[in-house]
């Protein structure tokens, strides 16, 4: 059963289809002032455009199918490459892990093994992170309070404090805003206290204004605070401003140009005494 | 089959009359366009689709034998044979007049739309020889040739 509405519609295409037959039969035979029929005229008019598009559409294609494959041969180069670079970071890692292994066995070759304990940084206060770390050695290693902790290199970062579980201890650095650590200037064995303010640079207090600090000069441990050994490196005088009665002098820290991946905690008593 | 036959030599005879009309055109000078009675009659015996490509066809064949634009006809009797195809069914073609105006006004109609394109084209002036005369002497012919018993028994028309 055909749609009433439907057949209509096709008969009025089909009556219409039959007339642009004939309009086409027409305007083939109409001839113009260029000696060329109008079909023919229509018929350029209809296909110019389309000659002038289509040369340029098959150069953009072709552009753009090259430009792909281009892209497809470097992207699979690139990801060889990002294979590559993985492997060789992951190589580098542990090339970097055995360097510093060897770094601390010939800076330290003169401590004993037995007086210093080798432990990973696990944790950084994420809101201090100059405050204090997480270290992976505790108490079932021999790790107390008040341990001296120093970096690989073997430059003064801080001191175990509490909490110290069986394998977790905290270290507070000396840049923390707690506590201090009795230092004075290598050269003249000037004597002060070293405090720090969770920031990159410590205070070196208690020094007299007369005192002679020149900019640059390296501040080690006294070991008059009976916590630190002596002669341990701690920083350089980065800073000299004269107050009243005391100077004004910043220290800026070794161990904070390196990144804090291990550290050393110094057990030996008699060592450290 | 009587009646089919009788179709088939009416055809036949329409066609020889056309044939014999153009011929004698010059020497007459009047036009009476046979053909287009064939198309009337396929729109009244036959259905939508055939009466337009024949009403086309017969346009065409028209335009070769009047010498002008091929295709002027074959739009203008195709365009016709839509509205005829529709009008005839509420048309009583008993009644001769009514025949006539059918016949008259249709190819007067479809004259004019062929005068239209000739104007266009060719710059040619209005033909009243072709979009009066033609269509009334058409008519009278229709009308004559329906008038006799045999066509109108054979067409159906009592």
């Amino acid at each position: 059963m055909v749609d009433p509405g439907n057949l209509h519609h096709r008969r009025i295409w089909f009556l219409i289809i039959i007339l642009f037959v004939n309009i086409i039969l027409i305007s083939s035979q109409i001839v113009l002032p260029n000696d060329k029929s109008l079909i023919h005229n229509v018929g350029i008019g209809i296909i110019a455009p389309f000659q002038k598009v289509l040369p340029r559409m098959a150069e953009f294609v072709v552009f753009q199918f090259n430009h792909y494959i281009f892209n497809r041969r470097y992207h699979r180069k690139y990801l060889q490459a990002q294979r590559q670079i993985d492997t060789l970071t992951r190589q580098k890692a542990l090339l970097e892990r055995k360097h510093l292994e060897l770094e601390f066995s010939r800076i330290h070759a003169d401590i004993p093994q037995e007086s210093y304990l080798r432990a990973e940084v696990i944790l950084v206060d994420v809101d201090f992170p100059l405050n204090s770390v997480l270290i992976d050695q505790g108490y079932a290693r021999g790790v107390r309070k008040n341990l001296a902790v120093i970096s690989p290199e073997g430059h003064l970062v801080g001191k175990t404090v509490e909490p110290i579980t069986m394998h977790t201890a905290k270290v507070r650095l000396i840049t923390s805003s707690i506590g201090g650590v009795g230092a004075y200037i290598k050269t003249n064995r000037l004597e002060g206290f070293l405090t720090g303010e969770n920031s990159p640079v410590c205070q070196f207090k208690y020094v007299i204004g007369n005192a002679s600090v020149k900019f640059g000069e390296e501040v080690v441990t006294s070991g008059t605070d009976r916590i630190f050994p002596p002669f341990i490196p701690v920083g350089v005088v980065s800073s000299v401003q004269e107050d009243y009665l005391e100077k004004s002098i910043s220290v800026d820290p070794f161990f904070i140009h390196h990144p804090i991946k291990y550290v050393l905690v110094l057990t030996d008593e008699k060592k450290k005494n | 089959m009587r009646k089919r036959r009788i179709r088939i030599l009416l055809l036949i005879l329409l066609v020889l009359l056309q044939v014999l009309a153009n011929r004698n055109a010059d020497r007459l000078q009047v036009h009476v366009d046979f053909l287009f009675l064939i198309i009337l009659y396929y729109c009244v015996r036959s259905d939508y689709y055939r009466s337009i490509i024949i009403a086309s066809l017969i346009g065409i064949i028209t335009d070769i034998y009047s010498m002008g634009i091929l295709g002027v006809f074959g739009f203008s009797r195709a365009l016709i044979a839509f509205f005829a195809f529709h009008t005839l069914r509420f048309l009583d073609l008993k009644r001769k007049l009514f025949f006539f105006f059918l016949v008259f006004f249709s190819l007067g109609l479809s004259n004019l739309i062929a005068n239209g394109f000739f104007c266009l084209i060719n710059n040619a002036g209005f033909n009243l020889r072709m979009v009066l005369l033609s269509p009334v002497l058409t008519a009278i012919a229709g009308v004559l040739i329906l008038s006799f018993k045999t066509v109108r028994e054979s067409l159906d028309v009592y």
